[in-house]
C-alpha cells in the first residue's frame, strides 16, 4: 500500500450545532426528544489545512474556539456539516473503526482507563482490543513505562493516581498500538509545571525518535512554543493563522504581562480622586504598553519586551507609584488571539 | 462484514474474560456476593411457597407451574442484567465525556461498553431461578422430547433478549437525559415480578402492555403454556410459540435502533 504523504487533509470544513433549549425534569427530557427548536451555532467555519507525515502541529485557541470540535471530526466522532476531511487517506467518520487502529488519541479532561483497576490491567485490555501480539505489547508497554517513569504506579488503582500520573498513563494507553498519528486534546490541562514539562519532554522525544505525526491542542502557549514546529490558531471557528511558531511571534510580538499591585493609600491626586480607583488615568506608561484590566489596586499591563524591557517598565512604574508587589506573566492565548484578530480587522479596513 | 464480526466478538470476548478474571481475583468476596444474591432472591421463592399453603392454584396454575414461571423470569432477568452491567457506566461516560474514548475504539461502541464489565455475581439470580425450574420440572414429571428441550432453551434466549433490550433502551436514554430514569425499571424488575404469575391473571390493559408493548409477558407466558400443556384463555397458543422468537427479535431490534439513534445524536452534538 502506498502511503499518502498528507496524513490529514481538511478543506472548507464546517461544523454547525443545533443548540436546543434546555428543559428540566422527565417531561422536559421526553419533550426534548421530539422538539427541534433552538439556534444554530457554527463551531468550525470553513477551515482548511493539510498536515504532512512527521509534522508536529499545535492547534491553539481559547476555550470554545472550535479546537475540540475539529479534533473530534478528525478522529471521526463527529460528522462534518460540510467540507471534506481525509485522515490517513480516508473519511474519518465512515472509517472510524479502521482509522482507530492507526490513531492514538488523548482527551485531556477525560479518562480511558478503567477507574477501579490498576493501569497495567487497562493496558492489557487495550492490548487485546488492538490485537497487539503479547510479546510486542510487553516490549512497547515497558518502553513507555520506562520513559514516562510509571514503574511505581502500575499496580495502583487509577482512581488513586494524581492528575500528572494519570495523564502519563493515558499517554501510554494511547500509544500502545504504535499509532501513525497521535492526536492530543489538551494533554497538559490542569498539570503543574513539573508534570507539564515531563509530558512535553516525552512528546518531543516521541516525535524525534519515531517521527510520529503529532497534533496537539492547547490553550497554553508554553506547550506550543516548546514543542511545535507549526501552529494553527483558531478563533470562533475560523482559522486565523497557519505557520511556524516564529512567524506567529514575529507578527504579533512576544508580549508579556506585568501585574502591579498598588498600595491603596487613599492618597488623592490633583483632581481629588482616589488614587487607587483612578490609577490608570494618572499612571503614565511608555509606548508599547497597554492596560489590560484594573480591579481595585491591581493593574495588568501588557507590554512588548522588544520595545520596552521589563526592568525599564518596572523602573518607570516605581518612579510614579508606591507599589506593594509586582509579577510577570506570559501572555495568555486569549490575548494573542485577540491581538491577531485585531490585526486581521485592521488590515481589512 | 462476517470477518469484522468475528474480530469484534474476539475483542469483546477477551474484554469479558478480563472482567471475569478481575472478579475472580477476589474469590472470597465474589462467592459471598453470589450467595447474598441467591439468598435475597431465594426469599421471594419462599414467599411464593407460603402463598400456596393458602391457595391451590392461581388462575388455574398450580404451585409448581407458577414456580416454573417464577424461575424462568429469574433466569432471564439475571442473564439479561449480567450481560448488560457495562451499561451501569453510561451516565458517567456521558457526563464526563469519556464516551468520546468509546467512539475511537476499533470495535462498535455497544460491544465496547458491554465488554467493559460483566458482573457475574448478578448471575446469583439466574442460578436460583435455574434451581426453581429444575425442581419444578422434576416434580411435574413432564415427558421430555427434543421439541420441549428446544422450547425451553429458546424460551430462555427470548427472555434474555427482551430484558437485555430493556437495559439497552435504558442505557440509550442516557444520550438524551444523561441519567437513566426509573421508567425502565418498571419494565425490567417490575416485568419480572409480573411474569412470575400467569399474565391471564391481570386486567386487560396491563396484560396488553406486557404482552404487546414490552413483551416480557409474551416471551414467558406463551412458551410456558405450551411446555406445561396448560389451557390458554387468551388464545395465544399454539401459533404464539412460533412467533415468540420473532417478537423477542423485533423488540431487541427496536431497542438497538434506539441506541443507534442515541449514538448518532452524540456524534452530531458538540461539547
Amino acid at each position: 500500500m502506498t502511503e499518502p504523504k498528507a496524513i490529514v487533509e481538511v478543506h472548507d470544513l464546517r461544523k454547525e450545532f443545533r443548540v436546543l433549549r434546555h428543559r428540566t425534569g422527565v417531561f422536559g427530557a421526553v419533550r426534548g426528544l421530539f422538539s427541534h427548536e433552538g439556534r444554530t451555532v457554527r463551531a468550525v467555519d470553513d477551515v482548511s489545512f493539510t498536515i504532512e507525515s512527521g509534522e508536529l502541529v499545535g492547534y491553539v485557541g481559547a476555550n470554545g474556539a472550535g479546537k475540540s470540535t475539529t479534533i473530534k471530526i478528525l478522529v471521526g466522532i463527529l460528522r462534518a456539516t460540510s467540507g471534506s476531511v481525509r485522515v490517513l487517506g480516508r473519511d474519518p467518520h465512515r472509517y472510524r473503526r479502521q482509522n482507530a487502529l492507526r490513531i492514538g488519541v488523548v482527551f485531556g479532561q477525560r479518562t480511558q482507563l478503567w477507574w477501579d483497576l490498576p493501569p497495567t490491567e487497562s493496558f492489557q485490555l487495550l492490548g487485546t482490543l488492538y490485537r497487539i501480539p503479547p510479546r510486542e505489547l510487553e516490549t512497547r508497554r515497558d518502553e513507555l513505562v520506562d520513559r514516562l517513569a510509571l514503574g511505581s504506579v502500575l499496580d495502583v488503582p487509577v482512581r488513586k493516581l494524581s492528575l500528572g500520573q494519570r495523564m502519563r498513563c493515558e499517554l501510554t494507553a494511547s500509544l500502545l498500538h504504535s499509532p501513525d498519528l497521535v492526536i492530543l486534546d489538551e494533554p497538559t490541562i490542569g498539570l503543574d509545571v513539573v508534570a507539564k514539562e515531563e509530558v512535553r519532554a516525552f512528546l518531543r522525544k516521541l516525535h524525534a525518535d519515531r517521527g510520529t505525526t503529532l497534533i496537539l491542542t492547547s490553550h497554553d502557549l508554553g506547550d506550543i512554543e516548546r514543542l511545535c514546529s507549526r501552529v494553527l490558531v483558531i478563533d470562533e471557528g475560523r482559522l486565523l493563522h497557519d505557520g511556524d511558531v516564529e512567524s506567529l511571534r514575529r507578527l504579533f510580538g512576544h508580549r508579556r504581562i506585568l501585574q502591579i499591585d498598588l498600595r491603596s493609600s487613599g492618597l488623592r491626586d490633583d483632581d481629588g480622586r482616589s488614587s487607587d480607583g483612578e490609577a490608570r488615568d494618572s499612571l503614565h506608561l511608555p509606548p508599547g504598553c497597554e492596560v489590560l484590566e484594573q480591579t481595585g489596586p491591581r493593574i495588568l499591563v501588557e507590554f512588548d519586551p522588544d520595545q520596552i524591557p521589563a526592568p525599564e517598565l518596572i523602573r518607570q512604574v516605581l518612579a510614579q507609584r508606591e507599589v506593594l508587589d509586582l509579577g510577570l506573566q506570559e501572555t495568555p492565548i486569549e490575548d494573542v488571539v485577540r491581538r491577531i484578530y485585531r490585526g486581521d480587522r485592521g488590515s481589512e479596513a | 462484514m462476517g470477518a469484522d464480526l468475528r474480530v469484534w466478538m474476539r475483542m469483546y470476548g477477551s474484554m469479558v474474560a478480563a472482567s471475569v478474571r478481575e472478579q475472580m481475583s477476589y474469590r472470597g468476596s465474589f462467592a459471598f456476593e453470589l450467595l447474598g444474591r441467591l439468598t435475597v432472591t431465594g426469599l421471594e421463592l419462599v414467599g411464593l411457597l407460603f402463598l400456596f399453603e393458602h391457595v391451590d392454584a392461581i388462575a388455574g396454575w398450580t404451585k409448581w407451574e407458577v414456580i416454573y414461571l417464577y424461575g424462568m423470569a429469574s433466569i432471564c432477568l439475571g442473564l439479561g442484567e449480567a450481560l448488560t452491567t457495562g451499561f451501569d457506566a453510561m451516565p458517567e461516560l456521558i457526563r464526563s465525556g469519556s464516551f468520546d474514548y468509546v467512539l475511537v475504539r476499533p470495535l462498535p461502541a455497544l460491544l465496547f461498553v458491554l465488554g467493559r464489565e460483566v458482573k457475574l455475581r448478578i448471575l446469583g439470580r439466574s442460578l436460583q431461578g435455574a434451581l426453581a425450574v429444575g425442581l419444578c420440572l422434576s416434580h411435574l414429571m413432564l415427558l421430555w422430547d427434543v421439541g420441549s428441550v428446544l422450547l425451553l432453551v429458546s424460551s430462555v434466549i427470548c427472555g434474555v433478549a427482551v430484558y437485555a433490550g430493556l437495559f439497552l433502551a435504558s442505557a440509550a436514554q442516557c444520550f438524551w437525559t444523561v441519567e437513566s430514569t426509573e421508567m425502565f425499571n418498571a419494565f425490567t424488575y417490575g416485568g419480572a415480578q409480573m411474569t412470575e404469575y400467569p399474565v391471564s391473571l391481570y386486567p386487560d390493559w396491563l396484560r396488553s402492555i406486557f404482552l404487546y408493548v414490552v413483551p416480557v409477558g409474551f416471551v414467558s407466558y406463551v412458551p410456558a403454556v405450551s411446555l406445561l400443556g396448560k389451557s390458554d384463555p387468551l388464545g395465544l397458543t399454539p401459533w404464539g410459540v412460533w412467533v415468540t422468537p420473532v417478537v423477542a427479535g423485533a423488540f431487541l431490534a427496536v431497542c438497538l435502533f434506539f441506541w443507534r439513534l442515541g449514538v448518532r445524536r452524540y456524534e452530531g452534538a458538540g461539547g
